[in-house]
């Protein structure tokens, strides 16, 4: 599939995987509240789906908001069809959803409170709107009915105007776009996080980015990376070895790159626009990948900084699949990268880069074939094979 | 939910359980659509409507405790309908003489029953698997299917969470009353939609990496179609017909 073709797609993989698992908790949210007596004060239907809106395009998030409430009325009973209330429900969502979609596509930076309020104000005079005509219809008392919908749906929507705006908020942070400030805890426990977070700013100033960008290249060349493969950037940092990779690939290659500082992520993310690479901030030792989904796995200028090197080889190995190659990879010599460590932060003052042959050694013993381990005045390469099965 | 989430799809044993999924689907629609059309304050409505949803119900054969309680929550929804009749003008349904404010309640009553039980039925006549093939081979977008398809799968993987967290809700108060319900109940969002979103996240990963949407995951094999699929969406349309004549009549 051509990039062209990925862009005129009606939904992308990852939209698909929002627009599933939000609309399966504008489902269950609802059961959810029901089950202590909230369900009709709340609306609690409407929070995923209008927080949905923030994070894809309009299509995708009008046809969610809209087939959620038939769905739920078909499978629960609740909302009814008639009168029909999931229709308004749906004609509301679906119109809410889209513009804020549109306005956050268009705008990305703005304020989530300036865009959700007013659409949230505007959506409910339309569900009242439809009340009022469908009640003249079917001969209900048309004011009666307005009037009970107007009054109703108050206090969801200060529900959501305090939770949809911080939550819509991980939109500009989140893991497949970029840093991640907001997001639970326990996705960032590093504490070297901090510490990159902090020099992510200033890191791309101490490269040539140029000769870099060179030395890379070269690199992957020698490497034998291949035009279609998926690659798993660990430590990806500011994007340098991610944009040499996405140059190196066709339309067909994939990367994805991981990263456990934020501040790195949203750098990279800032540098890079290209729909073939997926940003996540994740820790090596616990990638969020199926096994054996990767061809190649890079770990460039980062070996040094795993706790435990063997645990992070393990789940790379998980990761590859047969026949895959790791490649630990360095552009200076094992002693200038220890003196620099050696001299930094104490975060990362006793991260030591172990000799070629020692990590080859690990990386052996863990069932890797390790044809090529190397180290010189200029780089250190160790290149492991999982092995065919 | 007044029944489980994973026990209601295809947990029908009836006739229409063993039509084409896509037939299942557009016949259960056809009687929907009868039961919402056909005119419930005649007395021919009436008994479309009735005979509509009852063959449909028959024919589906969902277990009877689904049924019950199917008809518990219509009569929870519905007849609240019948305090308004006070305020319903009473010359809306002139052949119901001095209780034509009646016909208005009535009318939602029966429409909304049917409608409530037809599309449960219907529900409980389908397999998940079945949802993805049956909405796969009607003429929907594909991007509509893709959703649907999705949300349902999603949402049994999030069912046990979300029961999980119904639990841990009322344990701290939630189904009490006043501030702190108030309190539990607000906060429960803000902590669980980012756990949703981050799992998007890690589904969207796995789901680039297989290339899900390039897959051509909703292509299927010809297949035959029975006499008795034509039967089914022969009787749809047919109630579906008559419920437009007899509304058509009806007019004015």
């Amino acid at each position: 599939m051509t990039d062209r073709q990925r862009k005129t797609m009606p939904i992308s993989p990852r939209e698909l995987a929002f627009c599933g698992l939000l609309g399966a908790c504008a489902l269950l949210l609802p059961v959810l509240f029901h089950m202590v007596r909230a369900g009709h004060v709340f609306m609690p239907m409407y929070l995923p789906l209008v927080t949905l809106a923030f994070f894809v395009r309009p299509l995708p998030a009008a046809v969610t908001a809209c087939v959620v409430p038939p769905l739920s009325g078909a499978v629960t009973g609740m909302p009814p069809f008639y009168p029909p209330t999931a229709i308004w429900m749906a004609i509301e969502l679906a119109l809410m959803a889209a513009l804020i979609a549109a306005i956050v596509t268009r705008r990305p930076r703005v304020n989530e409170w300036l865009v959700l309020l007013p659409v949230l104000v505007l959506g409910r005079f339309v569900y009242v709107g439809l009340v009022y005509f469908t009640a003249l219809l079917i001969d209900l008392p048309e004011k009666v009915m307005a009037g009970l919908s107007l009054l109703g749906g108050w206090p969801g929507l200060i529900l959501m105007a305090c939770v949809v705006p911080p939550v819509a908020r991980l939109r500009r942070s989140r893991t497949a776009f970029g840093a991640g400030e907001g997001l639970p805890a326990e996705t960032n426990p590093n504490p070297r996080s901090t510490f990159f977070n902090e020099i992510a700013p200033k890191w791309d100033g101490w490269e040539d980015l140029s000769a870099l960008a060179q030395k890379l290249a070269a690199g992957l060349e020698e490497f034998g990376v291949g035009p279609g493969e998926t690659v798993l950037d660990v430590g990806c940092g500011t994007g340098n070895l991610t944009r040499a990779l996405l140059a190196r690939l066709s339309a067909e290659g994939r990367v994805v790159a991981i990263d456990i500082a934020p501040g790195m992520l949203k750098v990279a993310r800032d540098k890079i626009a290209d729909g073939r690479v997926t940003w996540q901030i994740a820790d090596a030792a616990k990638i969020p990948l199926p096994d054996a989904s990767v061809d190649r796995v890079f770990c460039y200028s980062v070996w040094p900084h795993f706790d435990d090197p063997g645990a992070v080889a393990g789940e790379l190995r998980r990761v590859l699949r047969s026949g895959g190659s790791l490649h630990v990879w360095h552009l200076a010599a094992r002693e200038k990268i220890n003196a620099i460590h050696a001299e930094a932060a104490a975060v990362v003052r006793s991260d030591v880069l172990a000799p070629a042959a020692e990590t080859a050694g690990l990386l052996g013993r863990l069932g890797f074939a390790v044809p090529v381990a190397r180290e010189d005045e200029t780089s250190y390469v160790v290149t492991a094979v999982k092995e065919q099965r | 939910m007044r029944w489980s989430w994973h026990d209601i799809w295809g947990c029908a044993r009836g006739p229409v359980a063993r039509l084409a999924p896509h037939v299942r689907i557009a016949a259960g629609a056809g009687v929907f659509a009868a039961c919402l059309v056909a005119p419930a304050t005649r007395a021919s409505g009436t008994a479309l409507i009735a005979a509509a949803a009852a063959a449909w119900i028959a024919a589906c054969r969902p277990p009877r405790r689904i049924v019950a309680q199917c008809l518990l929550l219509g009569l929870v929804l519905f007849l609240p309908y019948f305090l308004l009749i006070p305020l319903v003008d009473a010359e809306v349904a002139p052949a119901w003489g001095k209780y034509g404010a009646l016909a208005v309640p009535w009318s939602v009553f029966l429409h909304g029953l049917a409608s409530l039980a037809v599309s449960v039925a219907a529900v409980t006549s389908l397999g998940m698997s079945e949802l993805r093939e049956g909405l796969g081979r009607l003429p929907i977008p594909r991007v509509v299917v893709l959703i649907v398809v999705q949300i349902v799968q999603q949402s049994t993987t999030l069912l046990e969470e979300t029961q999980r967290a119904a639990a841990a809700m009322l344990l701290r108060g939630a189904a009490g009353k006043g501030f702190s319900a108030m309190r539990v109940l607000a906060s429960f969002p803000r902590v669980w939609l980012p756990r949703v979103i981050a799992r998007a996240e890690r589904v969207a990963v796995a789901m680039e990496l297989r290339g899900y949407c390039e897959a051509g995951s909703l292509s299927f094999t010809r297949a035959a179609f029975k006499a008795a699929d034509g039967a089914a969406l022969a009787l749809a349309a047919l109630a579906f017909g008559g419920a437009l004549a007899l509304r058509w009549v009806q007019a004015p």
